[in-house]
């Protein structure tokens, strides 16, 4: 009962004919005609609609998920303003998408449809499902709960939030060949099959603790008293002013906000997103309840290779003592800033953790899912930032 | 604390009512003292309790402030670490450029036309210097607005309208091909209309914007390429929002790109010219290759038909000759009557004349049959000193007429030579007969013979008059004969030197000659040792 699956990727300068090209060589990769489910990872600079047009052109599938990046992330390293798509078929592996739209108007709805649509295919043996939503709107947290208010609390949710190669203006989700904003994509893993999810930052708290004194949901106004903006100036100092509101969220992406959670062995990062230069809020990629003691937090590349080390680990740990079929790589886009060049690494360390044929895809996002690990949240799926999550499957 | 404080103080209360309406005298003194002994307790207690209150405090403020410390080291931290990450980030894009740089100068090589160059510099900006649109253009060197070559990438063709290069050249000329300069444009507002009725020249000042404007590029630089030192194109590139806006570095990168781009195309210009050229002259050598293969048959051709005339023709003539002799010999001899003395006079002139007709005839037979190889050489042993002995006793009574001395010098034990006995022989005569001829009396004639490995050498040297250099050149050609008194007195057919020069090289030697205007010539020949034919291919 075997499963293939083929990688390619593209550069292309034309969207239509790299799009074409990538699903082209996926499928030649893989070895068969007609993919089960096409996972396409693209950046933003590629004219969305005809590279989804070309890519449908070159590899007809049942099912199709993916979003735009901060960069792909293929088994030979990360890639910028590229398209990567990987091509599964399987006769053990059984997968569904599904789409829940308009997240910024009730995320946790949102996540209830995304659900809906999967359950409907009432498929035994579910596994864990991957998730894709905008990175930019909405409440990623709630549409998280949304989820799990349909498939259960310890239900396994790996997945990136859609990014827009660092301009924070715009991200697209793609669902079944169609083009959306807006929108979270989740795909079903199910069947006689494993699935293996771990997921690591490396950051380190530094400075001290402070509260949140005024807040809503992933919009942080007041820490200790002060305008939350101020916690940047103050620790930026002089670079700050050289800094505008732009480009401070853009520098401010390496220095998340950390919140200790009892039991988890590393804080649940934080990035921010935009700084609203009228009021001084900082707003944040994922939630931040009011009253949460929250600590300035710094990466160093060693934690960081270390940290991906350890989550490749925890995923194959996970599924042992089958191996791993083929492994989805969420890592976010401050991962990418912190290792500049040294990206590579990275991805060479999972793959050394995952073995060096399992083909890879995945990408540079805006905020990452997968469960928490400490024992007293029982699998419970959480919306992290900073974080490099590795989701390994193993359907063979 | 707090709960022993309110039992204690109720305890005393009650103890207290029980007492006052008891009416003892002695349980109220021991009340009394009982409370004052509880009151100085609790005031003892409070006392330690606000001291260590105090305390506490003082540790508050003491972590407050270490933890305040902390945080002013974190600030330099963070500041240090933030100047390191923008270093690096800035670093990083200058490192990748260059990367990409050499990676594509790695690949420039294998290119071989300048139209497959453009098309690779403008994907690579595209792909891997991560510019959303690029744009090289090559002008005609005659005509500037007409691009020679021109390779774009980025450019949606699904847009609808192909950009028009020849409009963009118009207003990208004046600036970067007239003057040589980079045209930079971070922010151009794309939505305003390009100025109309405004010819390029008039409208300098808006070069930057209408560029963006046609190009649909907000940020974008456009850097001369150099070609022989003169702008001869441009490469244009950059980017919309979301991606950064191009920046002095970008510039910088493109320039580097582009001089080395320039380079390249020169390099296969230069490629190209060469290699049109170097096919021509091939091409022409073949020709003339040809050409000269097909003279020389003909020349070849013609020389045979030469060979075969004269040896026809003198066939034809020795018969009459003959006749002629014969009868003139009869005639002289007096058998057809008495010969007068004036007669035999003519008759003998007729009989010289005759032999040396005679003469001539048989030397170009045999000139003519050696060249066309359809006389062989009958080759045996020959014993060289009893060969010169045979031709120097032939040729006595010359060398005595003028009192000439012969010197012959050959090593004693001289191995025999396989050569042809009498065609040997008739070269020593003739270059015996010469030297004895070109000598004046009592003169020497020297003979030298010198064995080699690989052949033996031969000279024959006289003391006679020589021969001016020009002459020389000309000895071995046929009917030459050199311009001298003795020549002029007597007759030589000019045909016996290339008869020596045919049997020797029959023989595969060669023969040279120096000589000196009044001291004397010599010849040196070669020929080369051949092995004793053998009795069996003899008998074949």
């Amino acid at each position: 009962m075997p499963t293939w699956v083929g990688v390619g990727q593209s550069r292309q300068p034309d969207s239509y004919r790299a799009g074409q090209e990538a699903a082209g060589k996926a499928l030649e990769m893989m070895g068969q005609p007609h993919a089960d489910l096409l996972l396409v990872f693209a950046s933003i600079r590629f004219d969305q609609e005809s590279l989804l047009r070309g890519i449908a052109s070159a590899a007809p599938s049942t099912w199709m998920a993916g979003c735009s990046t901060a960069g792909e992330i293929l088994s030979e390293g990360p890639s910028r303003r590229s398209v990567a798509v990987m091509a599964i078929r399987s006769d053990t592996l059984q997968v569904v998408t599904g789409l829940g739209s308009r997240t910024s108007l009730n995320s946790r709805l949102a996540g209830q449809e995304v659900a809906g649509q999967l359950l409907q295919g009432k498929i035994p043996n579910p596994h864990g499902m991957l998730l894709f939503p905008d990175g930019l709107t909405g409440n990623a947290a709630e549409l998280l709960r949304g989820i799990q208010d349909r498939m259960g609390l310890s239900f396994p949710i790996a997945g990136g939030s859609a990014a827009d190669d660092f301009s924070f203006t715009r991200t697209y989700q793609y669902f079944q060949g169609k083009l959306y904003s807006d929108a979270a994509v989740g795909v079903l893993l199910a069947g006689p099959i494993a699935v293996g999810i771990g997921a690591r930052h490396g950051w380190r708290p530094l400075g001290k603790p402070r509260r949140v004194t005024r807040g809503l949901a992933n919009i942080v106004q007041e820490l200790d008293g002060h305008t939350a903006v101020n916690l940047y100036e103050t620790y930026f100092g002089r670079a700050a002013d050289s800094l505008k509101a732009g480009s401070l969220a853009d520098m401010s992406i390496v220095y998340p906000l950390g919140m200790p959670i009892p039991g988890e062995e590393e804080y649940l990062l934080r990035n921010v997103l935009k700084v609203d230069p009228a009021t001084g809020s900082l707003i944040y990629a994922g939630e931040i309840p009011e009253g949460s003691e929250v600590r300035l937090m710094m990466g160093s590349k060693e934690r960081a290779l270390e940290a991906a080390r350890k989550a490749a680990e925890q995923a194959v740990l996970s599924i042992a003592p089958r191996a791993p079929t083929f492994a989805l790589v969420f890592s976010s886009c401050s991962r990418a800033r912190l290792f500049g060049r040294r990206s590579g690494e990275e991805i060479a360390a999972i793959r050394q953790v995952l073995g060096r044929t399992v083909p890879i895809i995945g990408f540079y996002d805006y905020g990452e899912q997968a469960p928490l690990s400490a024992a007293g949240f029982r699998g419970l799926s959480y919306l992290h930032n900073e974080t490099l999550v590795v989701c390994a499957v193993s359907a063979n | 604390m707090a709960l022993t404080m309110k039992l204690t103080v109720i305890a005393s209360f009650l103890l207290g009512l029980v007492i006052a309406f008891s009416g003892s005298e002695i349980l109220r003194v021991a009340y009394g003292l009982f409370m004052f002994l509880v009151g100085s307790f609790l005031i003892s207690t409070h006392e330690l309790l606000r001291r260590q209150m105090v305390n506490y405090q003082k540790d508050l403020d003491r972590i407050n402030r270490i933890c305040d410390e902390l945080d002013q080291n974190t600030k330099i931290i963070v500041q240090t670490d933030l100047e390191l990450t923008r270093t690096q980030e800035a670093l990083d894009k200058k490192l990748a450029g260059l990367f990409v740089l050499h990676e594509l100068s790695k690949k420039i090589l294998s290119v071989r036309s300048v139209v497959d160059l453009c098309r690779l510099v403008t994907d690579t900006v595209v792909t891997s210097f991560g510019y959303e649109r690029a744009l090289l253009c090559i002008l005609h060197p005659d005509e500037k607005s007409r691009p020679l070559v021109a390779a774009q990438a980025g450019f949606e063709l699904e847009e609808g309208k192909l950009m028009e290069v020849p409009k963009l050249v118009d207003w990208v000329r004046f600036p970067v091909l007239a003057r040589g300069e980079s045209v930079f444009a971070s922010d151009v507002d794309l939505r305003s209309p390009a100025p109309a009725g405004l010819t390029p020249e008039q409208a300098q000042g808006e070069a930057p914007r209408v560029i963006g404007v046609m190009t649909g590029l907000r940020s974008y630089a456009v850097v001369p390429l150099l070609l022989e030192g003169r702008p001869q194109g441009f490469l244009l590139a950059g980017t919309n929002p979301p991606y950064p806006k191009l920046d002095d570095g970008d510039v910088e990168l493109l320039s580097i790109l582009t001089s080395e781009v320039g380079v390249a195309i020169e390099n296969l210009q230069l490629y190209e010219a060469l290699k049109i050229s170097h096919d021509e002259l091939e091409e022409r050598v073949k020709l003339r290759t040809a050409q000269l293969a097909k003279a020389n048959d003909e020349l070849v051709r013609l020389n045979r038909l030469k060979s075969d005339f004269v040896s026809a023709v003198s066939h034809e003539l020795r018969t009459p000759l003959t006749s002629i002799k014969g009868y003139t010999s009869l005639v002289r001899a007096g058998k057809l009557g008495p010969v007068t003395k004036e007669q035999g006079e003519r008759l003998e002139k007729i009989n010289r004349h005759t032999d040396f007709l005679t003469n001539l005839i048989s030397e170009l037979l045999d000139i003519a049959r050696i060249e066309s190889g359809r006389v062989g050489m009958t080759v045996r042993s020959v014993e060289l000193p009893r060969l010169l002995d045979g031709v120097v006793d032939l040729l006595g009574p010359q060398l005595k007429e003028k009192n000439l001395t012969v010197d012959i010098r050959i090593p004693a034990k001289l191995p025999p030579l396989q050569a042809d006995e009498n065609q040997i022989q008739r070269v020593f005569t003739n270059l015996l007969s010469n030297a004895i001829r070109f000598t004046p009396e009592k003169g020497t004639i020297t003979l030298r013979a010198a064995p080699t490995d690989a052949a033996l050498h031969m000279e024959v040297s006289d003391t006679g008059i020589g021969m001016p250099p020009e002459d020389v050149s000309m000895l071995f050609t046929e009917f030459f004969r050199a311009d001298n008194p003795i020549n002029r007195e007597r007759k030589g057919t000019g045909l016996g030197l290339v008869l020596v020069k045919r049997i020797i090289e029959a023989h595969g030697g060669r023969i040279g000659v120096r000589s000196e205007v009044g001291r004397g010539t010599t010849f040196s020949f070669m020929l080369p040792w051949k092995p004793a034919p053998q009795p069996d291919a003899q008998a074949s």
